[in-house]
């Protein structure tokens, strides 16, 4: 079953200077419960098209289906919220919050309790192997894998159907 | 219950019917922003919906409590019991957060409300439109009675300043979504916005404050600088032995602008008896003044008073006197004897000269309530010194029992309201009294003119009144000033963190919550700078009728309304490009 569809689809970076093309009339379909990865040269537009399927921005041309509705008519914050996560590949972690309170975020912004947030955060860091001590560091402290696993982490815990995943293994 | 799997189940079922969210909606009359809630698992249908929600996506009630499909429907009664009292729950819990999220904003408007009322009669009070339309605006909300007494004002906007820090601390506090961007760990950012806060009230506090300082000498010159005034005859040379008509006497002991009103009455009088022709017989001069300091130069305690007696006597009307010594002494008088006085009165034949004649008025019997030694302290350089002083209403009453018209010798006062001068001066035409026209010449001795002394206090207030709207003339601008300084600030000081607002943006919070989420902490910090850089002004300079409070209030308000603008300008950026491109 279909789960993500991209319907030629195209984005550029418009500054008032220049304009780079990074996506170009890409169409393909991703299937519910199934993996799949995106082989590329490096600058070849593999991370705005996992934005663009994460909800970050509108394409400048075509579509991006979610389960055959639009996205575009969609409430796109609430997608993120709740159906789509993304593991980043500078990890994008807050620098001033700790492992731990990178991962409760997502749940926190879902109105979870603090204390089941942090329980279920701390659950979810021991998964992707990393030791309790590491749960009061901030990220500067980290090496890059730990970095990324957290990262992974924060992903798992948002628990949406689709996660989109830039390179997360390319520290680990 | 899950949420999100609710969410997905109803997604589900409605995709399965070939229904869009908004068929859905207007089946069971609800917004199909609604509809998206509940299908991206951030909100929970009420109760009462479920059913006619169950039967327009054609599954059972109970499938929809339990977000599956269910072929065998059989269950056993514990297990029903247990999927209702987890759906109430939910629905409960939805329930409790609305009416959370309408007490929110319940709170939120009166809070705005205030405000906005606060600012309205600050400006109107502090531009000075005390009787432009601004104020007309105002008088039926506000009435006269805020700027009669400050206190009411401040008692006001102290209740408001502890309103809204009420508010601020319950949003604070119930601010469930995260609180996870610590301002605690942007020290340095922290206390810059901070510092800066208590500055800018530090610097509004001073100004209002030489405002405030302004209007209390403004409102202490009448006592600084005395109005005194005096009757005179039209061309201002004669103050004294001329005739003031009744009813301007009787206006000057009406008004309330006149404040230590001297008038006195002068006579000619003999002992006992006169006898026309025998002018020796008529030989004392006696004055009628409503109190000692009307008789030139003399003092209650040069008077030795009879045991009981003081100046007093003098404000009534009783038949009392006080003689000179020197009388006293050539009489043998003791004090407390009774004085038969023949009081003769002045009057002109014709009002337009001054010449004067004398016919008899009533015969008085006084009781001596003390003498004076006028040698030495007599300073009316025109005039002799009375022999006999009595009371002026005394005098005045016996001219209305005979039926003989009344007029005073002189009339002099100070002006009670000097910053009401041309009030004054209007109820002073009214009454009939005249300018003085030095040029005129004037041989009658009419009391029609009034003398005012007014010119140092005139240039003194015209002076503080000017440097007073010069710098009220500059509040709105600090206000829009202080806007700026609270976006400018807030700009700089936020820039580092664009990509943590990205960030927030790119988990799913959207643009508002964002926005409150810093807003809330900008807040908190804005409420401590203003505190603190109140409770810095009062121990540094002192506290002038509450201006710190308002200083700290306006500075709170402004310094937040550009706070607000830079946050949203700064959420106003492409996620992508802040954490693909500036990242």
């Amino acid at each position: 079953m279909e789960i993500l569809r991209a319907e030629h689809v195209s984005y550029s970076y418009q500054s008032k200077y220049q304009k780079v093309e990074a996506v170009k009339d890409v169409s393909c379909v991703f299937e519910k419960g199934k993996f799949y990865a995106i082989v590329g040269e490096s600058g070849s537009g593999k991370s705005t098209f996992l934005s663009l399927l994460a909800g970050l921005d509108q394409p400048c041309e075509g579509t991006i289906y979610v389960e055959g509705e639009p996205l575009c008519d969609m409430d796109r914050d609430a997608y993120r919220l709740n159906r789509a996560a993304v593991v980043y590949q500078a990890f994008h972690l807050f620098p001033l919050l700790t492992a731990q309170e990178n991962v409760m975020l997502p749940l926190e912004c879902k109105k979870m309790r603090k204390k089941e947030a942090a329980r279920q955060a701390r659950q979810l860091l021991e998964r992707v192997g990393l030791e309790s001590r590491i749960c009061r560091q901030f990220p500067k402290m980290m090496s890059g894998g730990e970095q990324q696993r957290v990262a992974i982490a924060r992903a798992v815990a948002a628990g949406g159907e689709i996660i989109l995943a830039d390179e997360p293994t390319g520290s680990v | 219950m899950d949420n999100m799997k609710f969410g997905r189940f109803i997604r589900e079922s409605r995709q399965a019917k070939g229904m869009t969210q908004k068929q859905l909606a207007e089946k069971i009359h609800v917004s199909d922003k609604a509809v998206s809630k509940w299908e991206n698992g951030v909100g929970f249908p009420d109760i009462k919906i479920l059913e006619p929600l169950a039967k327009s996506l054609g599954v059972n009630l109970l499938e929809l409590m339990q977000s599956e499909r269910n072929e065998e429907p059989e269950i056993d009664r514990q297990e029903a019991e247990q999927i209702v009292a987890q759906t109430i729950s939910q629905s409960g819990q939805e329930d409790e957060w609305r009416r959370r999220m309408w007490k929110v904003k319940v709170l939120l408007g009166a809070c705005v409300c205030g405000v906005l009322y606060l600012i309205c009669v600050g400006v109107g009070y502090l531009a000075g439109h005390k009787d432009g339309q601004f104020s007309g605006l105002l008088s039926g909300a506000a009435g006269g009675a805020w700027y009669e007494s400050p206190v009411l004002f401040y008692v006001w906007a102290g209740a408001l300043v502890i309103i809204c820090g009420a508010g601020a601390v319950y949003l604070l506090w119930k601010n469930e979504s995260i609180r996870e961007v610590k301002i605690g760990r942007h020290k340095v950012k922290s206390l810059l916005t901070i510092l800066m806060d208590m500055l800018v009230v530090f610097l509004l506090h001073t100004y209002l404050s030489n405002i405030a300082n302004n209007e209390k000498q403004l409102a202490m010159l009448p006592e600084a600088i005395p109005v005194n005034a005096y009757v005179s005859t039209a061309d201002g040379s004669r103050q004294s032995g001329i005739f003031i008509k009744d009813s301007l006497v009787q206006g000057l002991l009406d008004s309330a602008y006149v404040d230590r009103l001297k008038m006195d009455v002068r006579l000619k009088a003999g002992i006992d008896r006169v006898i026309p022709g025998e002018w020796h017989t008529l030989n004392l001069f006696l004055d009628g003044v409503n109190g000692i300091e009307a008789v030139g130069g003399i003092k209650e305690s040069d008077v030795v008073w009879n045991t009981g007696t003081d100046a007093s006597i003098l404000q009534g009307s009783e038949a009392k006197c006080i003689v000179s010594k020197e009388l006293f002494d050539r009489k043998g008088w003791k004090l407390g004897d009774q004085v038969t006085l023949c009081q003769w009165y002045y009057y002109r034949k014709d009002e337009r000269y001054a010449e004067l004649f004398a016919d008899p008025l009533q015969t008085v019997e006084y009781e001596i309530a003390g003498y004076v030694d006028m040698r030495g302290r007599w300073n009316d350089q025109f005039a002799v010194p009375p022999d006999v002083i009595v009371p002026f209403h005394a005098v005045r009453n016996t001219y209305a029992e005979e039926g003989i018209p009344f007029f005073a010798s002189s009339a002099a006062f100070q002006v009670s309201d000097a910053l009401s001068l041309n009030a004054f001066k209007q109820e002073m035409k009214d009454l009939g009294f005249r300018s003085v026209v030095q040029t005129e010449l004037d041989q009658s001795v009419n009391g029609v003119a009034l003398n005012v002394n007014d010119a140092a206090f005139i240039s003194t207030a015209e002076h503080l009144r000017q440097v007073i709207d010069t710098v009220r003339a500059f509040f709105p601008f600090l206000l829009i000033l202080i806007v700026g300084v609270g976006y400018l600030i807030t700009l700089l000081l936020l820039q580092s963190r664009k990509k943590e607002m990205a960030l927030l943006r790119s988990i799913g919070l959207n643009r508002y919550q964002c926005f409150r989420v810093f807003f809330v902490d900008q807040l908190t910090l804005v409420i401590t700078g203003v505190v603190a850089g109140s409770v810095l002004s009062v121990l540094i300079q002192g506290n002038y009728g509450g201006s710190s409070a308002l200083a700290g209030g306006l500075v709170g308000i402004c310094y937040m309304a550009g706070n607000s603008l830079a946050l949203w300008k700064l959420l106003d950026v492409s996620v992508m490009e802040a954490l693909f491109v500036e990242g």
